[in-house]
């Protein structure tokens, strides 16, 4: 072996023996990695007011810590949402922390655009020597993780992507108790449309409804209709076309509508049977139109309009008497006073 | 003969006259010369008596409530008022608001009304109040697609007839005035994070309320629309030096948009990847006729997502409506295999990644791409000369090898693999660019010097 040989192994070997020595070392210490399920590791980080943040193994409750780095794109706007977001969880009677870690050379000086009193819900720590960064195992920023009441890591989300907020949100309140399910760390997606057939036949029936204030019948009617299609289980809408058919005086499409509602309830079935006997009463069927319309009004005793038509039925047949009384029981029902309430028919 | 012809033709002018004369005077009435109980009789003023809807006094015969007798004799009436004082005499409420429609204001009701009865309600002069609104105002009847109360005819919907408390005799506040019918829409407006403010207190804004030529009535098509409040998107989707076509040609900002209200941040229809892919899903020509090759193609079925890919983020590194940097890029990035470092240079990864991941020779918390402490980015990048850029070993968007470590890389006509396996605790490659090498954050790897 030349002594230049002997030289270059004896420096390999002081360099193999440095290496093994201090990355030995400093292998042990490192970087951790932020696996779901994890111990959350132990840190304790200053605040720009040399206040310490401490968590470890005695700590109690929820922890969501985000990690920036010096010097962080959109810092203000990350602080503010997160400030809001934490407010919102602590309004609802929550104990818990949320911190920032500013990371890297720089953090203090990044700090000093935050206003602290605008955030004093989300405090952010320092850390200059990527300490809780190694320990995490962090590689970009902002990096969010959330740590339950147990000291596991039950999330984490690396990016100020466009779900980055309302997935902390979520995450924070399922941890919290707040809020059940999972988002599976992305929120769904839903757009408003005013197309849909919902939305579509709101405004048809809104229509028709104007235009039948407007005595503009046969257009409503058409209008009603056209909401009917979109949703034929509305029963409401039959019974408004119904109602809007026996005004325009069409009574053979009032009884056809009427009978095809499913009516379910008392009052529809109340107010199917009024609509047949208005109709019957503009058809000239007395008896059977008070018969409907005094079966509708068992079902649905407050109808001024069934009492109304009642009275009509009584004025045609002649009986002012009963006319009389059953128009003041439907217009102290309209105007809610009890003075003009005439006593029952057939009563002194 | 002549005589015969002339009185033939005298005895036809008079049975003619008398003809005349008796026709005439069946059908003609005499004028009354006195005062008369009411005006409206078989013989005279029937019609009034015989339409649809009558005007109250018309019906009650009590003509003297607007007409006054100036001559008995001469049967001649002069109205009871004047101007706006005849009708509000018993019409009271019409004018109490601070806007007042013009007829009323100067006292012409009988523009819009017939004084006597109709064949309309509110004895209108015409069958729906869009037929009298047209002879004076632009209805919006003409378009391509009208409002609803338009296109039936229906104005008295949004506007009061006589007076308002609003400006356009509008009876209600515009945005309460379109939620009166449009109720899901707001109903659901208050269910969504990301409102677009207008469609929240200010559908006018971009809706015509009486109807466009355009869909959905709005004033003009995106991007023109949208660029009428949001001027600097308008100067980065024109003036930059990459520009993103999607963004400036026809609806396009209603490709990703949506214009009302959505659960993504910025109104997105979708998370920003879906959009893209839309698009990106094959390969696109850009402006400069540079081929962008498929997104899709790049990362199907790939295991190793770099993190905005994996969020579904493009705008983690792109600039969706136009950019200084090639391939719309949000800050500087090389593009070649080698460049001098600098910070500035990288903008781009350091607005995720800490600059330090570089800048540092020595780290344990950094990195793991690490020999021992030896920071081998700082070893791979941070050279004066011939620093590697990022894309020299990572794939920009996904990869089969872990940490998106490329298969290969391009280098001059070669594509060089790279082979990088990973371990428990350090890794190596045997890359065309040296020989193979390892590294180990435990054991520290001792490199042969040359």
């Amino acid at each position: 072996m030349s002594v230049l040989q002997y030289r270059r192994c004896v420096g390999h070997a002081v360099l193999i023996l440095g290496l093994a020595v201090t990355g030995s070392l400093s292998g042990q210490e490192g970087r951790g990695r932020t696996r779901l399920g994890a111990t959350m590791p132990a840190f304790s980080l200053p605040a720009v007011d040399g206040k310490s943040f401490v968590y470890g193994a005695d700590y109690d409750g929820v922890l969501g810590v985000v990690l920036l780095k010096a010097g962080q794109d959109h810092f203000t706007r990350i602080a503010d949402d997160l400030e809001t977001v934490v407010k919102e969880l602590k309004a609802a009677g929550k104990k818990f922390d949320c911190v920032g870690v500013m990371s890297g050379p720089g953090a203090k000086e990044s700090l000093q655009t935050l206003d602290p009193d605008g955030h004093a819900s989300f405090p952010v720590l320092l850390d200059p020597n990527f300490a809780l960064w190694g320990k995490l195992g962090v590689i970009a920023a902002p990096t969010a993780v959330v740590v339950g009441a147990d000291h596991k890591v039950r999330w984490t989300k690396a990016g100020y992507g466009y779900d980055f907020i309302p997935s902390f949100r979520a995450q924070l309140a399922q941890a919290l108790g707040i809020q059940a399910g999972s988002t599976g760390g992305s929120v769904p997606v839903e757009t408003l449309g005013n197309a849909s057939s919902r939305a579509r036949f709101q405004r048809h029936a809104q229509m028709a409804r104007s235009l039948a204030a407007r005595g503009r019948f046969e257009m409503a009617i058409a209008e009603f209709k056209k909401a009917q299609t979109l949703d034929p289980n509305a029963v409401d809408i039959v019974f408004e076309l119904g109602e809007l058919l026996c005004r325009a005086g069409e009574n053979e499409a009032a009884l056809n509508v009427t009978g095809q509602a499913q009516a379910r309830t008392d009052r529809e079935k109340g107010r199917a049977l009024l609509i047949s006997g208005w109709a019957r009463r503009q058809m000239g069927e007395l008896d059977k139109a008070q018969s409907l319309l005094t079966e509708s009004l068992k079902l649905d005793p407050k109808s001024p309009r069934a009492l109304y038509e009642l009275g009509q039925v009584f004025q045609a047949k002649g009986d002012v008497d009963e006319a009389v009384a059953h128009y003041r029981r439907a217009l102290a029902l309209v105007f809610q006073d009890g003075q003009t309430a005439a006593p029952a028919p057939g009563s002194p | 003969m002549v005589r015969v012809k002339r009185y033939a033709g005298v005895i036809g002018a008079v049975v003619g006259l008398t003809f005349v004369v008796g026709v005439v005077g069946a059908v003609a009435v005499e004028k009354p010369t006195t005062s008369q109980a009411t005006c409206v009789t078989a013989e005279c003023h029937a019609d009034y008596s015989k339409q649809t809807y009558v005007h109250g006094p018309v019906s009650l015969g009590d003509c003297k409530s607007c007409h006054t007798e100036a001559d008995p004799n001469a049967h001649t009436y002069s109205l009871t008022r004047q101007g706006n004082d005849l009708c509000e005499y018993c019409h009271l409420d019409q004018t109490t608001k601070q806007h007042i429609h013009e007829p009323l204001k100067t006292g012409d009701c009988t523009q819009c009304h017939d004084p006597h009865s109709g064949e309309n309600r509110a004895l209108l002069l015409e069958p729906t109040t869009a037929k009298l609104c047209q002879k004076c105002h632009e209805t919006g009847m003409d378009v391509k697609f009208p409002h609803g109360p338009v296109a039936v005819g229906e104005c008295s919907i949004c506007h009061a007839s006589h007076s308002a408390d609003r400006e356009n005799l509008l009876l209600d506040e515009p945005t309460s005035l379109c939620f009166s019918c449009h109720v899901i829409t707001k109903e659901e407006l208050g269910k969504f994070e990301f409102v677009h403010e207008p469609a929240r207190n200010d559908c006018v804004g971009c809706h015509n309320p009486h109807g466009a030529n355009n869909w959905k009535m709005v004033k003009s098509d995106a991007p023109e629309l949208c660029y009428a409040c949001h001027a600097d998107i308008q100067d980065m989707a024109e003036n930059s030096a990459h520009k993103h076509t999607a963004v400036t040609e026809k609806d396009g900002c209603l490709q990703c948009h949506t214009p009302h209200a959505s659960t993504v941040q910025f109104s997105l229809k979708a998370a920003p990847m879906s959009l893209c892919v839309s698009c990106h899903d094959e390969p696109v020509t850009a402006e400069n006729d540079e081929v962008i090759p498929s997104f899709t193609a790049q990362i199907e079925d790939k295991a190793f997502l770099h993190g905005p890919v994996a969020q579904k983020d493009c705008e983690g590194c792109h600039s969706t409506h136009g950019s200084a940097h090639f391939r719309l890029l949000i800050k500087d990035y090389p593009r070649l295999f080698y460049a001098p470092f600098s910070v500035d240079n990288y903008a781009l990864c350091f607005n995720c990644h800490p600059d330090s991941l570089v800048l540092t020779e020595r780290t344990a918390e950094l990195t793991d791409f690490r020999n021992g402490d030896r920071n081998l980015h700082y070893v791979h990048v941070n050279k004066e000369d011939r620093g590697r850029t990022c894309r020299s070993c990572h794939a920009t968007h996904a990869s089969d090898l872990p940490k998106h470590i490329r298969q290969s890389v391009p280098y001059g006509a070669w594509d060089l693999p790279i082979q990088f396996r990973k371990t428990e605790t350090g890794g190596g490659c045997q890359p065309g660019c040296h020989l193979p090498l390892a590294y180990d954050r435990q054991t520290p790897v001792a490199y042969e010097t040359q």
